[in-house]
């Protein structure tokens, strides 16, 4: 048997290195076996695979140039205050500006990540929780307190991370993280990461699978079913949640999505639950809807002109 | 991945044309045979990557130019693919000089199917045997690596080696009829 299996094995070697050396006859011992193994020499790198089908599939879903699915969308009462805070503190870049009604739409750049600020002073705020991993949590967190955040906790060493949270002047939270591995953030996250913190997350992490074909992740419940904490894939972000607690209360998060097909995503959310706030629309920056999710979250989708 | 019947395809097509996230599922469903067709050609693992990303990446950018005429998508796949390798020879051969001479459609699919029949059944083997063979074919690496990969004897490694390859044998012969 040892034989066997040395006589097949230095024919395989024989395959690898002189690639054009004719197979030994089919009525030969090792004949089809080789020529199987010569076969395998085609077999794809599943890794390849996976890569490129996440390649097709960001390049499938139409979003402009810095943008990812997700963008939480903040809107204050006075916008160039809080895009102040973010420049200050979190080292902020305003990419873009333009007037509305009474306000402004901005989108600003944090690392790697894109946020929207509106501007409203007549309308209620919209504010989010948002997990933003930096190198030197200490360093940002000492900033943020400089330019008028409150201090919600201050830096320690919890589940593997350093980390510490604020909250800005109008509300928003900032939990401000850096992985204690090699790299500052965990592998799949981006600088910036949605955080919901809904009553019964249960029950919105169920609605978001069919709503919006969010994949969940990652999973931590306790005995009782109380979400811990998770994380879900929605498009080509990552939107973590945990149950709502002590100061990790709710807030009221918009989100704007950049979608393949928004009337077909409206449609979708509606099946599952959600409520209209607008029905799909031709708008300047593409065509749009929103809904509202069962905790009151409010979730605009939109699919930008063909490129 | 078996290619899908053709009205299952058919819909298929329909669907990612409208909404191009649908793409993956064709993606899933032809990779294999887009690879193996590329392979058999440049006979380079790191140039069969490039030419099947490509491939890939035309045929999402084309696929509201697709008409459904009853040919089979990997058909069209397969066009895409062979002017990717001729413009990339073509390329070439201005600098080698010569231009290989492909077989007829009815070899060249054979073959191609035999070979994406043979990868499903890889992904069917028992996961010891599987890994082996991924190491061995994939990354090419020796016995030795892959047993101290593993913490198997070399001997052990050669012979879920050898088990792997008689049971593709066995299972390509029932396939085959």
């Amino acid at each position: 048997m040892a034989e066997r299996y040395d006589q097949l094995d230095q024919l395989i070697d024989g395959l690898f290195s002189r690639a054009e050396t004719p197979l030994p006859e089919t009525g030969s011992e090792f004949g089809p076996l080789v020529r199987l193994a010569a076969d395998l020499c085609a077999l794809p790198d599943p890794q390849f695979k996976q890569r490129l089908k996440e390649d097709l599939q960001r390049r499938a879903t139409p979003i402009p140039a810095g943008f990812r699915t997700v963008t939480p969308y903040l809107v204050v009462p006075r916008g160039d205050e809080l895009i102040d805070f973010m420049k200050q503190a979190l080292g902020a870049v305003e990419t873009m500006r333009s007037g509305t009604p009474g306000g402004f739409h901005a989108e600003v750049r944090i690392g790697d990540s894109m946020l929207m600020v509106g501007s409203a002073p007549s309308r209620p705020p919209s504010l989010a929780a948002l997990q933003h991993y930096v190198e030197n949590p200490d360093e940002v967190y000492r900033r943020a307190l400089q330019h008028g955040a409150t201090s919600l906790q201050e830096p320690t060493e919890e589940h593997g991370e350093r980390f510490a949270c604020v909250r800005d002047p109008f509300g928003n939270r900032w939990y401000l993280g850096r992985s204690l591995g090699p790299v500052y953030r965990p592998q799949g996250l981006n600088d910036i990461n949605l955080f919901l913190h809904p009553a019964g997350a249960a029950r919105l992490i169920d609605f978001l699978g069919r709503a919006f074909s969010a994949e969940t992740i990652e999973r931590h419940d306790s005995p009782g079913g109380v979400v811990y904490h998770a994380k879900l894939r929605i498009g080509n972000s990552v939107v973590e949640m945990s149950e709502s607690h002590g100061w990790w209360q709710t807030l009221p998060t918009m989100v704007f999505l950049y979608v393949p097909d928004a009337d077909a995503l409206y449609q979708q959310a509606l099946a599952a639950g959600a409520i209209s706030l607008s029905a799909p629309a031709d708008l300047p920056y593409g065509r749009s809807a929103a809904v509202t999710d069962p905790v009151g979250h409010q979730w605009y989708m939109t699919t930008p002109p063909s490129r | 991945m078996s290619s899908p019947l053709p009205a299952d395809e058919q819909l298929l097509i329909e669907a990612a044309q409208k909404d191009a996230r649908r793409f993956a599922e064709l993606y899933e469903a032809h990779v294999d045979r887009v690879y193996a067709y590329i392979f058999r050609r440049v006979r380079d693992r790191a140039e069969a990557e490039d030419l099947t990303a490509d491939v890939f990446h035309q045929a999402l950018a084309k696929l509201g130019q697709f008409e459904w005429r009853g040919a089979p998508f990997a058909a069209w796949l397969f066009r895409i693919a062979a002017n990717a390798i001729a413009d990339r020879w073509q390329r070439r051969s201005r600098e080698a000089g010569n231009l290989e001479v492909e077989d007829s459609d009815a070899a060249v699919n054979e073959e191609v199917e035999r070979r994406v029949l043979l990868f499903q059944l890889v992904d069917r083997l028992p996961a010891n045997q599987q890994l082996v063979i991924y190491q061995r074919f994939v990354e090419q690496k020796s016995i030795r690596d892959i047993a101290q990969a593993l913490g198997r004897s070399e001997g052990a490694v050669k012979q879920l080696q050898l088990r792997a390859l008689e049971t593709l044998r066995e299972q390509m012969g029932e396939t085959n009829g």
